[in-house]
């Protein structure tokens, strides 16, 4: 699905960010991103999506090196992005007004995407549904709960049926019993849809929650490092003893 | 509900200095100060005739000024809201052209343009055009970044970003400097009719009015021309009010 090849990324020259930095992610696997602040995490989520250039070394996404932010791609921040001057049913609709104004154009909308706005209403409706907004659709993002922004922010981007799917900090922003309930309601879609994920985040807890495979990124030019998430059920369980040992690796200067 | 507080407002205003221009006129009891009770049914009955051109001429001009500077400040405060180099070449500009009182070029304008309405149209333009490139860059440059790279992210390019982002996010900021500074530019429109023109109040009231001590008829033109801002403002404060929803409830 992704395959990073040598890729080099600085901000300025005396501290790369990454330096020859390889990494593989296969198609369906769920990864999640640990690392101190400063260590690319990112960085390294804006190289995926498209919106920043390597210096050297190439990103393939199924094969296709990557130029341009690809319309299968699904990011998702922890500041949602929602326009604040429309309400939540346009916000969510917005992917497709984009792919509506160019066409099936391949670079901003998938090559083969047939709009039908009737249809495209309807699926507004539904996610609506889906992320228990249905009585919000007509209200303005900041008229919202943060968890209820970050819902529709969710729902613009999944509607839209990414392959890959980028969260950065999704959930950091938000009090602990709403980032509980998010976490369970994204690994509760995934089991019908069919999107690879990766996901930055701070919180070790939510890495060993959320995914299968962890790459932790470390400061200093230190190398980074995988872990399995052998035990990762999809519920909110995890592994203790792992958590220590990632504790362990990423050292004094994480907090967490 | 707003819409009718507002009118028992403007009409409670119009009430009061209609009372207070009566008892001024009833002071002085000079020809300058003619009392309202003649002025108002003059007034209308200059509007059945005459003045109405005079009025949809003025009314006009205002209304292409607006377009032609909203035309062309608008994609320019966008370019220069994305370009910072850009920017940093033009900005020292605006800072010395933006304080001008462009009625100074008045003269210039008419060598250049010719003695036509064009000129008269461009010389208000320049004024609601600085106000309103100046929003739209400042608004366009401090636009979040997560607005900007979500919409990138669900397939926005560039293009996409002009109609979808950044033009709604300039509209109310464009509303607004339009309005603030409509009786500028329509005071300016008042001293470019005074000449070279046989249509517009301010032809009315100083050339055909004033300078023959017609003063009934100037104060039928005043009144004329304090309509014409008075609706340009209350217009566009309306279209603000309602294209600008979610930001008067952020205020509460």
């Amino acid at each position: 699905m992704v395959e990073i090849e040598n890729l080099n990324f600085h901000y300025s020259e005396k501290t790369p960010l990454f330096n020859n930095f390889c990494w593989n992610m296969e198609k369906g696997e769920s990864w999640s991103v640990l690392g101190s602040s400063g260590s690319g995490k990112t960085t390294l989520l804006h190289l995926l999506a498209g919106l920043k250039k390597a210096h050297k070394g190439t990103i393939s996404i199924n094969d296709e090196p990557l130029k341009r932010p690809r319309p299968e791609t699904g990011l998702i921040l922890q500041n949602h992005g929602l326009l604040p001057w429309t309400t939540v049913e346009k916000n969510i609709e917005l992917g497709f007004k984009f792919r509506r104004f160019y066409g099936p154009d391949g670079t901003h909308c998938p090559g083969g995407f047939i709009s039908d706005k009737k249809k495209e209403k309807q699926q507004v409706l539904l996610w609506l549904e889906k992320m228990g907004l249905e009585d919000l659709g007509k209200r303005y993002p900041h008229e919202l709960s943060g968890g209820q922004q970050q819902r529709t922010a969710i729902a613009r981007t999944l509607i839209l049926k990414p392959d890959l799917l980028l969260m950065d900090e999704p959930f950091s922003s938000l009090d602990s019993p709403t980032r509980s309930s998010l976490q369970k309601l994204v690994s509760g879609l995934e089991k019908d849809s069919l999107y690879s994920r990766i996901l930055v985040t701070h919180s070790i807890e939510e890495a060993l929650i959320m995914s299968s495979r962890i790459l932790i990124l470390r400061d200093r030019g230190r190398e980074p490092l995988i872990m399995e998430n052998t035990k990762f059920s999809g519920s909110l369980e995890f592994d203790k003893k792992l958590y220590d040992q990632i504790l362990t690796v990423l050292g004094d200067d994480f907090e967490t | 509900m707003i819409l009718r507080r507002k009118a028992k407002e403007i009409s409670l205003g119009v009430l009061v200095i209609t009372v207070l221009w009566q008892l001024f006129s009833m002071i002085l009891n000079k020809n300058i100060l003619p009392s309202p009770v003649e002025v108002i049914p003059l007034f209308f009955k200059l509007m059945a005739g005459e003045l109405s051109l005079h009025f949809l001429a003025s009314g006009a001009r205002v209304l292409a000024s607006i377009v032609l500077s909203v035309l062309f400040a608008v994609p320019l405060g966008l370019m220069l809201g994305q370009s910072q180099k850009l920017n940093r070449l033009v900005a020292p500009m605006i800072a010395v052209l933006y304080p001008i009182p462009k009625i100074v070029f008045l003269p210039i304008v008419y060598v250049l343009m010719g003695i036509s309405d064009f000129s008269k149209i461009f010389l208000i333009s320049l004024i609601l055009f600085f106000q309103i490139l100046v929003v739209v860059r400042d608004e366009a440059m401090n636009l979040p970044e997560e607005l900007l790279i979500s919409a990138k992210s669900l397939g926005a390019g560039r293009m996409a970003l002009y109609f979808f982002i950044y033009g709604p996010a300039s509209i109310p900021g464009i509303l607004t400097s339009i309005r603030i500074s409509i009786s500028t530019a329509i005071a300016v429109l008042f001293l470019a009719e005074q000449s070279l023109t046989e249509f517009g109040l301010g032809y009315f009231i100083i050339v055909k009015s004033y300078q023959v001590l017609r003063y009934k008829e100037m104060y039928g033109g005043i009144l004329a021309i304090s309509l014409l801002g008075a609706f340009f403002y209350l217009l566009i404060g309306l279209l603000e009010k309602r294209l600008n929803r979610h930001r008067i409830e952020e205020r509460k």
